[in-house]
């Protein structure tokens, strides 16, 4: 079989002209570059920016920016229209006024009873008010409140939550229904 | 791996060495880009052939080897060029009819040898075993230069090859019965 396969290809002679464009072909070929790792570097320095951009603009889920500690020192001015269910004029001036600005270090855990500022932590173990950026548990405290996933139970400004709450307060960017307006565990504003 | 003389002098612009690489693989190119499937019938094999050649004395400053593994990188351009006519011709919907008429022009590949009855014979294979049977078995590329050339490992092209010999023993004794009967 393969000897009936074989077909003995005549020896060919090169036309001049080929010949000579193929010499000056040659002649003037250059390597091609090893374009992979430079492809490979680019690609991991343009990553690294990225990551660095969302860490310090706050967008990475779960680590706060490390500028949240000074951006929530200022007054925020979505506390002139809260109106929060309880009337007691102490606790609401409480809640206004972040009279201890306490600059907590960004992603660390804690326990606080206190009035103050809390970026990215991840514990449901504050029972306080103040200004909430990031948590990812529930809390049962009034105040503002940025990016929650979980439940929350407290009286307060709320933006961007995506599970249903049963509290009283300014609600925002909701992503389920809320059993509190009409169903007896308070009244709010939703949007 | 390292040039040897031949394609050292090749890449230095030597007519010589490519007149020598030339006589060695023009032929077998021409006759293996006929029998191969696929390709275009508006696109003769020579101008895939002459359009491979051009692009590896563009290139051939990325080939490193010998003078007999010079063939399987040759026809590994050949079969990108081959494939890439073949993509431009199913976008211009080329059809071209039979009855044509036909002025052979005289040409370095007018002396091929006329290899229709290998392309009727390996036309029952799939399109893998036929490219290896046609590089191994009918231009005679070893199996490392004709995995190079298609794009394959040489297992594959071992493969590939013992399964298109054995359907082809099959047919042919199925023709043998047919026309004894």
């Amino acid at each position: 079989m393969l000897q009936d396969l074989r077909i003995n290809a005549p020896e060919l002679d090169p036309d001049q002209t080929l010949l000579a464009q193929l010499a000056q072909l040659s002649a003037s070929s250059v390597p091609r570059r090893r374009e992979a790792p430079v492809r490979a570097l680019v690609s991991a320095v343009t990553v690294l920016v990225l990551i660095c951009f969302s860490w310090l603009t706050g967008a990475l889920p779960g680590v706060a920016s490390p500028f949240d500690g000074v951006r929530d020192q200022r007054p925020a001015p979505h506390h002139a229209t809260n109106s929060p269910p309880d009337s007691d004029p102490a606790s609401a001036a409480a809640s206004v006024l972040p009279s201890r600005p306490v600059v907590v270090p960004p992603g660390q855990p804690r326990t606080n009873h206190d009035q103050g500022n809390h970026a990215g932590l991840t514990e449901p173990t504050h029972q306080d008010q103040g200004h909430h950026y990031g948590q990812t548990k529930p809390h049962t405290d009034s105040g503002h409140h940025n990016g929650q996933t979980k439940p929350h139970t407290d009286s307060g400004h709320h933006n961007g939550q995506t599970e249903p709450h049963t509290n009283s307060g300014h609600h925002n960017g909701q992503t389920k229904p809320h059993l509190d307006h009409g169903s007896g565990n308070g009244n709010g504003h939703h949007t | 791996m390292t040039d040897d003389a031949v394609v050292a002098a090749a890449k230095r612009g030597d007519q010589d060495a490519w007149r020598r690489l030339y006589r060695a693989h023009a032929g077998r190119l021409v006759l293996w880009l006929e029998t191969r499937s696929g390709t275009d019938r508006a696109v003769a094999a020579e101008d895939v052939a002459s359009q491979a050649w051009l692009t590896a004395a563009a290139k051939v400053s990325d080939y490193h080897g010998n003078e007999d593994e010079f063939g399987g990188w040759l026809f590994g351009i050949a079969r990108r060029i081959a494939a890439n006519a073949q993509r431009r011709s199913g976008r211009r919907r080329t059809d071209p009819v039979a009855e044509t008429p036909v002025q052979p022009i005289e040409g370095p590949e007018a002396t091929v040898y006329d290899s229709a009855w290998v392309s009727e014979l390996l036309a029952g294979l799939t399109p893998r075993e036929r490219d290896v049977v046609a590089c191994v078995d009918v231009v005679g590329l070893s199996v490392a230069d004709a995995a190079r050339a298609l794009g394959l490992t040489p297992v594959a092209v071992r493969v590939a090859r013992h399964r298109a010999l054995r359907r082809l023993r099959r047919d042919v004794q199925l023709a043998t019965l047919v026309s004894a009967s």
